[in-house]
């Protein structure tokens, strides 16, 4: 059964509807990412989740059990804020043990659960710190033990390393996948960075302007975005327009091979990864041709801005660094793989060698 | 050195380009002299002439000498002791008084917003631009007797029993209570807006219902704001004049009154030294406590 269901969720605060009906359920042990851009309901969304705000209508289901009308203290819910956490006034020891004493376990088991969260986030010690003593990345830290110290059946996180610096960011992040797998608990990490929820999440929901776009895995929502929000949002994306009906405007459409059911759709637009390109020096026939315009080396990969014919904006490349472009170069570039979008329907996907998947 | 380029062209500052280099510790002493010389001559001089002079007295060979017969004769003076007594226990009463109106008003515009609130607020603000003695009339109008409020009391409920607080100590403390409630209320709303939203809802994740957070949270973290309301207003009140004037008792009454009386009706000016300096000694503790409890919570975060 699952952990959590939330069941038409809206939230109006005035004109604004910042969760424009959402559905959603969430199993035990997964990890579950909201991801959207800023000010698309994710934080309202997850509020209304630990109860801090009130649904305007719907429905959330805790176990199966109602807890729409629950006040937050009572929720079996943890939630760790994105900063200004800790109370200052209390030591590590009191920040944890606070939810634990209010449930009025005996001063030894308090003792003992604080210790063990301590040592789940690698604290052990820290006990009579302030919070004013510790970095933003161990202050992040406690507030995660002091959560899970109570056991809740959902781990809610409101962008909870966004204020520390990139290192450190990752580092927790694997930390707080290898406590959630350890734990199993059930899990909503709300973040605005695509990667992040790439990098963590069993499943993605990916929101815009208060509305679940897509729920998918990571590889699912990569390979084949929805739409071409979720195109764009996640991962790098060449978006290129093409006219079937006038190839003079954007890509040459008999350059491509368009699936048989959007070949009459007066505008399209295709999306092409920049690793899912062959790229060939010189040109070959058959393929488009483009000058190369910037090179940047990123580690282990180049990556390539390329003017190509009909396409707005330079088209991005990554490829291989055993390979030797200069800038101003004419280069051949194959599409291996790529997704053509019509308005209003879903996108095709299209890999050259293959037969082609009808529309 | 050759400099060259643009950057060799610029001017130095005028400051360091002379023979003579102005430090800026000096600068800065020289920027205070002059408050500080009209504060030396105008007050600080004359208040430790004061303080000698209630300290010494003439010797039978005519030098000074020092001795504490005008405290002892103060405290030996049943007036005095009285009107002391009565002084500090209209300050705690105040104080109280201010903190029980302030805070929960201060509570209720921190943590609601909208009209109500904003008309709230101007109207705990409002006293601020009204002078004293003004407020003071003003007051007489409304709680004295056949005043205001005691037709109001007539006309809506029939209740004939109101007795004016108008010169009794409920009076003064009425006053002194309309002239600082702003205050108050500004200190302990900026002191509750520096307490993030995402604390207090921490504590309620946890378990803690309101009430609960509220002691746990809300009033530890206000502790530094409540102190400095606390002695702000404790000094304002116990070295008020205009209220206690207009609207206390004749007697007992507070040491502001009754160091004019002292001064003027009496003609005394060296008994109303004395109690000048008593009723600034009394004062100085506690800031002087104030300003030890403050560091000690510093010293305390610090550590
Ligand atoms: N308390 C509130 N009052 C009014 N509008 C709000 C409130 N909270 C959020 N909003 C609005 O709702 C929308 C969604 O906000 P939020 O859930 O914080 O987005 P996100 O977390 O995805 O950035 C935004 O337009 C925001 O301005
Ligand atoms: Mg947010």
């Amino acid at each position: 059964m699952a952990t959590l269901k939330l069941h038409s969720l809206v939230k109006r605060f005035g004109d604004v509807t910042a969760v424009n009906g959402v559905d959603l359920s969430v199993e035990n042990g997964e990890f579950l990412c909201l991801l959207g851009p800023s000010g698309c309901g994710k934080t309202t969304a997850l509020r209304m989740i630990a109860g801090f705000e009130n649904p305007t209508a719907g429905d959330i289901f805790i176990d199966g059990m109602p807890v729409t009308a629950m006040p937050p203290n009572r929720r079996p819910t943890a939630m760790v804020f994105q900063q200004y956490t800790l109370w200052p006034h209390m030591s590590v020891f009191q920040n944890i043990a606070y939810g634990l004493r209010l449930r009025r376990l005996a001063r030894a088991v308090v003792e003992e659960k604080v210790a063990d969260g301590l040592d789940l986030v690698g604290l052990a010690g820290y006990e009579k710190r302030l919070p004013s003593q510790l970095s933003g990345g161990q202050q992040q830290r406690v507030a995660l033990a002091r959560a899970l110290v109570l056991e809740p059946k959902i781990l809610l996180l409101d962008e909870p390393f966004s204020s520390l610096d990139a290192a450190l960011r990752v580092r927790l992040r694997e930390e707080l996948l290898r406590i959630q797998r350890q734990l199993g608990i059930a899990t909503i990490f709300v973040t605005h960075d695509q990667e992040e929820a790439l990098s963590l999440a069993d499943r993605i929901a990916l929101m815009q302007l208060g509305n679940i776009v897509q729920l998918d895995t990571p590889s699912e929502l990569y390979a084949h975005p929805r739409n071409l929000f979720a195109a764009e949002f996640i991962g790098a994306m060449n978006l290129l327009p093409t006219h079937p009906s006038d190839p003079t405007l954007g890509l040459d459409p008999r350059t491509l091979s368009l699936p048989p059911g959007m070949q009459g759709n007066a505008s399209l637009t295709v999306a092409i990864r920049p690793e899912d390109f062959q790229v060939t020096v010189p040109s070959e026939p058959g393929m488009w041709t483009g000058e190369v315009e910037q090179t940047m080396d990123m580690g282990h990969y180049r990556k390539v801005l390329v003017t190509l014919a009909g396409a707005s904006a330079p088209v991005k490349v990554f490829m291989a660094k055993s390979m030797e472009v200069r800038e101003r170069q004419t280069i051949g570039l194959t599409p291996l793989r790529y997704l053509v979008y019509a308005e209003e329907s879903e996108p095709v996907e299209v890999v050259p060698d293959r037969p082609m998947p009808q529309a | 050195m050759t400099v060259t380029g643009s950057r060799g062209s610029l001017p130095e500052p005028a400051t360091y380009s002379g023979r003579f280099r102005v430090p800026q510790s000096v600068l800065g002493y020289a920027l205070i002299l002059l408050p500080l010389m009209v504060m030396g001559t105008l007050i600080l001089y004359p208040a430790f002439l004061s303080i000698a002079d209630t300290v010494t007295e003439p010797s039978s060979g005519g030098s000074l000498q020092v001795s504490l017969a005008d405290y002892v004769e103060f405290f030996n003076t049943p007036l005095a002791v009285r009107n002391l007594a009565f002084s500090l226990r209209i300050t705690a009463v105040t104080v109280a008084v201010l903190f029980l109106a302030g805070f929960p008003i201060s509570l209720y515009l921190r943590f609601t917003h909208g009209r109500l609130g904003n008309l709230i607020q101007m109207l705990a603000l409002f006293p601020l631009f009204v002078p004293g003695i003004i407020a003071a009339y003003a007051l007489i109008r409304f709680i004295g007797d056949n005043g205001w409020l005691e037709r109001f009391l007539h006309l809506l409920f029939g209740y004939e029993g109101f007795t004016s607080p108008y010169l009794r100590p409920a009076g003064i403390v009425v006053g002194l209570a309309w002239e600082g409630i702003s205050i108050t209320v500004l200190i302990l709303t900026a002191g509750l807006s520096q307490i993030p939203d995402s604390l207090l809802e921490t504590a309620t994740d946890v378990g803690a219902n309101r009430w609960q957070a509220f002691w746990r949270i809300t009033m530890p973290l206000m502790k530094r704001s409540v102190l400095i309301v606390m002695t702000l207003n404790f000094l304002t009140v116990f070295g008020s004049f205009t209220i206690p004037y207009l609207l206390g008792p004749a007697s007992p009454e507070m040491m502001g009154p009754y160091m004019r009386r002292t001064f003027y009706d009496a003609n005394l000016p060296s008994r109303a030294q004395v109690q000048a300096v008593i009723t600034f000694l009394i004062s100085a503790v506690i800031s002087l406590l104030y300003v030890r409890s403050v560091v000690s919570q510093k010293v305390e975060e610090e550590s």
